[in-house]
């Protein structure tokens, strides 16, 4: 490894160099362009391993001049040895004279003087400061033609108070280390270059992209809730972002559909019973003179009361359901004692009503999800099924597996739903022209459909020639 | 990029004057001179030695060290001094490696 | 009956210690949570309506809570306009033993209420419950009348069961339909009435007098005669 330097002068350079960086601070602004970040953090990595390139090939290079030169050095050392043991000074004093003489590469450093200092032989002018200790190694300064180098050298104490340096002139590496500066220099003019070049595509790159999204947002910030983030098909991460967001987006504006359905109902569903009630109320206070029928009349106010109450507490179950809170409460649980406990409690109605009921499901049927919710959308299509059978009907509950899909299908032989009129029954509050003379408010069915979307199924009505078959497709639990 | 600012001007570090530092005294048109005349000494050895083994192989060599060492004088007298000293010095080594009195 | 009333509405309040007080209990009221909690740790009830939202810093389930980790055991029977499910589980987790939503009908409140009150008074389990001349072997999982034996289907056994632990008192369909089934929501369907008239058909039916009684605007009572 070479010496460090002389302190001072480094010291000196290093102030320069951090002037230098003070100035090259960046307006904060810029800063907070992501992609200018990027760009830079960019740059600085490149500029690292460049960097760290140039004191690789500095460190291996010089190790190795080094190496060369030591050697040369006690090789020529060995010689002047031979020489002084063999004809004393003056052969010594004759052969360094000599090897100067025929040194081609003009690099040899010699200096040979006597204990008071005084030079015998050698092409140094004076010996140079700091060269004390003998027998070491030395790397200093020289000044040769007027022109700064280095030498590196090794001082030799002789017999009688001599000592003889011998060195080499390592111009060699300084030219190195002088390259290496520039390339380093202009990898840092490079880099900046293209640091920033990269920094203004990238954020040019980034804006384009995330412009559709911000787009977007800031349109359903102001209100458009129809509007979604367009897809490139490269399916990369951005794409990835927009899916998500229009994931969000859908599940925001499913949401605000069933605010505008509770409000829409409480203002117009819910507006009918209660005029109903009302009017029956003021009728009679109006009307009524025997405290009988004022009587008769509170109680089918309160009868009225507990019906808008029932549908109250359905529409805000199912406002709960399709928010889809109750996935926390998600749990695996077998399908088949639920259903059977419901074909318990419903074939007995059936029975009484003299309808035939039948029950059918394999062995056991697992369902992640949540049990009651299950229970009470079943419920649901069971009611209407025993609502809609015409006398002697058969009602059938059957289950089954098929693939990773479990259905469980109701049917019966009534009416059933015309075509036209299937897709809007599960809607809430509406009810079919054939159910006009039957009890209900129209909201069984689109409890179960939010059941059945609730655990990522669907709920499926279909012909049963005659009657309905209507069937809840929810995906089964995995063993 | 502060950083490597600070690097690269440690690499430039070597660079730096230090006016104390010792001079190389055979870079000196003095040092030119008496190489010039150390040669001129013995070319004429050379010349006014007895025969040679073989004489015929000596003369292109000389004509050769006659030349590089007029070359050298010129570089000298010029200012080219360590370019006029590199060629003494070849033309020194020249007349060393093929002895007088060859002994092939 | 001791019952303690937290109820911050006053009409409700008023509505509901005058019925309970018509049913022949002692109602102490209390219009919030700081009171009620007072009245509560530092006299014996035996049960206490509570509703959820209250004034004055302590809420339903604060109170609760900080009733039960003083160890009092007192059956509760919460009140609450917060109907979703997960305010029922939370309600009976913080130690609630029962929980109705408002609106309620003032039939269930009270049927509720003295059910409670029996629950915690038989702890203890039972093997055998007599109710005049019907009894039922919980063990053995048979029912006689009379001395006469009765077959029943599991679900009558269970249905028959709860409302000899409850004899004397009135169960709502609601209460049924929890009990019994476990069911939570109210099917359109008259579901309860068919299987408490195929009860009937074998408790009652057989022999010259009904223990079943249906109660009208409120549920059914199972009593011996005479009592
Ligand atoms: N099994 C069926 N047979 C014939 N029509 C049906 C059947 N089930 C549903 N429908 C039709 O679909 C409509 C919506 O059914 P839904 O269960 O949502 O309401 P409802 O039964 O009328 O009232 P609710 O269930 O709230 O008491 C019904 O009014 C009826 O017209
Ligand atoms: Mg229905």
């Amino acid at each position: 490894m070479p010496a460090p330097p002389p302190a001072l002068p480094r010291a000196r350079r290093i102030g320069i160099a951090s002037g230098h960086a003070g100035r090259l601070r960046w307006p904060r602004g810029l800063l907070r362009s992501a992609g200018l970040r990027f760009a830079g953090l960019y740059a600085a990595l490149f500029g690292l391993s460049a960097l760290a390139l140039v004191l690789f090939l500095w460190w291996d290079t010089a190790a190795l001049l080094d190496r060369q030169v030591d050697a040369a050095i006690r090789a020529d050392a060995q010689g002047l040895n031979e020489r002084w043991e063999s004809g004393g000074l003056p052969a010594l004093i004759l052969t360094i004279r000599e090897r100067l003489a025929e040194n081609i590469d003009d690099d040899a450093i010699y200096m040979l003087v006597d204990n008071t200092g005084r030079r015998l032989a050698g092409n140094l002018d004076r010996w140079p400061p700091g060269i004390t200790t003998d027998d070491d190694w030395y790397e200093m300064p020289i000044v040769r033609d007027r022109v700064r180098s280095l030498a590196r050298v090794h001082n030799f104490a002789l017999p009688g108070g001599f000592h003889l340096l011998v060195g080499r002139d390592v111009e060699a590496r300084v030219k190195l280390r002088r390259i290496l500066t520039d390339a380093m220099l202009w990898a840092v003019l490079v880099v900046a270059g293209l640091g920033g070049l990269g920094a203004f595509l990238v954020r040019s790159v980034l804006r384009g992209m995330l412009a559709d999204i911000s787009r977007t947002t800031a349109a359903i910030g102001a209100g458009d809730l129809t509007r979604r983030v367009r897809l490139s098909g490269r399916g990369d991460e951005f794409d990835r972002l927009a899916e998500t967001i229009n994931d969000m987006l859908e599940r925001i504006s499913r949401l605000m559909e069933g605010v505008r359905a509770v409000s829409n109902a409480i203002a117009h569903d819910l507006r009918t019973p209660i005029t109903r009630a009302r009017t029956r109320l003021e009728d009679a206070l109006a009307h009524a003179d025997a405290a009988a029928d004022l009587r008769a009349a509170i109680e089918r106010a309160e009868a009225d009361l507990d019906g808008i109450v029932a549908v109250f507490q359905a529409i805000l179950r199912i406002a709960e359901i399709e928010a889809g809170a109750r996935r926390s409460a998600f749990s695996p649980f077998d399908l088949v004692p639920v259903l059977g406990d419901l074909a318990e409690l419903y074939g007995a109605v059936a029975e009484e009503r003299g309808l035939t009921f039948i029950f059918r499901s394999p062995a056991a049927l697992m369902l992640f999800g949540d049990r009651d919710m299950i229970q009470q959308a079943v419920a649901n299509l069971l009611d209407n099924a025993l609502k809609f059978s015409p006398p002697q009907g058969e009602i059938r509950l059957l289950a089954e597996s098929q693939g990773r899909i479990v259905r469980i299908t109701v049917t019966d032989q009534g009416p059933g739903i015309p075509e036209a009129e299937r897709a809007r029954v599960t809607e809430r509050f509406y009810r079919g022209e054939s159910a006009r003379t039957t009890p209900g408010s129209g909201l069984g069915l689109a409890l179960a459909l939010a059941v059945a979307q609730l655990h990522d199924g669907t709920l499926t009505l279909t012909d049963n020639a005659p009657g309905l078959a209507a069937t809840l497709n929810l995906p089964g639990q995995e063993d | 990029m502060g950083s490597i600012l600070l690097v690269a001007a440690w690499l430039a570090i070597g660079d730096a004057p230090a006016d104390d530092a010792a001079q190389v005294i055979t870079d000196t048109p003095d040092y030119c001179a008496q190489l010039r005349a150390e040669v001129q000494e013995e070319m004429d050895v050379a010349a006014t030695a007895k025969p040679a083994a073989n004489p015929e192989a000596r003369a292109p060599m000389l004509a050769e060290v006659d030349s590089l060492a007029k070359e050298g004088g010129r570089l000298c007298a010029a200012g080219k001094v360590r370019g006029g000293i590199i060629r003494l010095r070849r033309a020194l080594t020249l007349m060393h490696e093929s002895p007088p009195h060859g002994g092939e | 009956m001791r019952i303690l009333l937290v109820e911050d509405d006053k009409d409700v309040a008023g509505f509901i210690a005058k019925g309970l007080r018509e049913a022949g209990h002692v109602v102490e009221h209390a219009d919030n949570g700081r009171d009620g909690l007072f009245l509560a740790a530092s006299e014996n009830f035996d049960a206490i309506i509570l509703d959820r939202m209250l004034p004055g810093g302590v809420d339903g389930l604060r109170l609760l809570e900080t009733l039960r980790s003083q160890d009092n055991h007192t059956p509760v029977l919460f009140l609450s306009a917060l109907a979703q499910v997960d305010d029922r589980i939370r309600g009976l987790k913080a130690g609630g033993d029962d929980y109705l939503t408002k609106p309620f009908v003032f039939a269930e409140l009270l049927a509720r209420v003295e059910a409670l009150t029996r629950r915690s008074r038989n702890e203890g389990p039972q093997t055998k419950l007599v109710v005049g001349d019907l009894e039922m072997d919980l063990l053995a999982r048979n029912v006689r009348r009379a001395g006469q034996k009765i077959d029943l289907q599991p679900r009558e056994f269970r249905l028959l069961e709860y409302m000899m632990r409850h004899a004397g008192q009135v169960v709502t369909r609601t209460m049924l339909l929890e009990g019994v089934w476990d069911y939570h929501f109210d099917p359109q369907t008259n579901v309860i009435d068919v299987h408490v008239s195929r009860l009937r058909q074998k408790v009652d039916k057989p022999f010259a007098s009904a223990m079943i009684h249906t109660i009208r605007n409120a549920g059914y009572m199972l009593r011996a005669e005479g009592a």
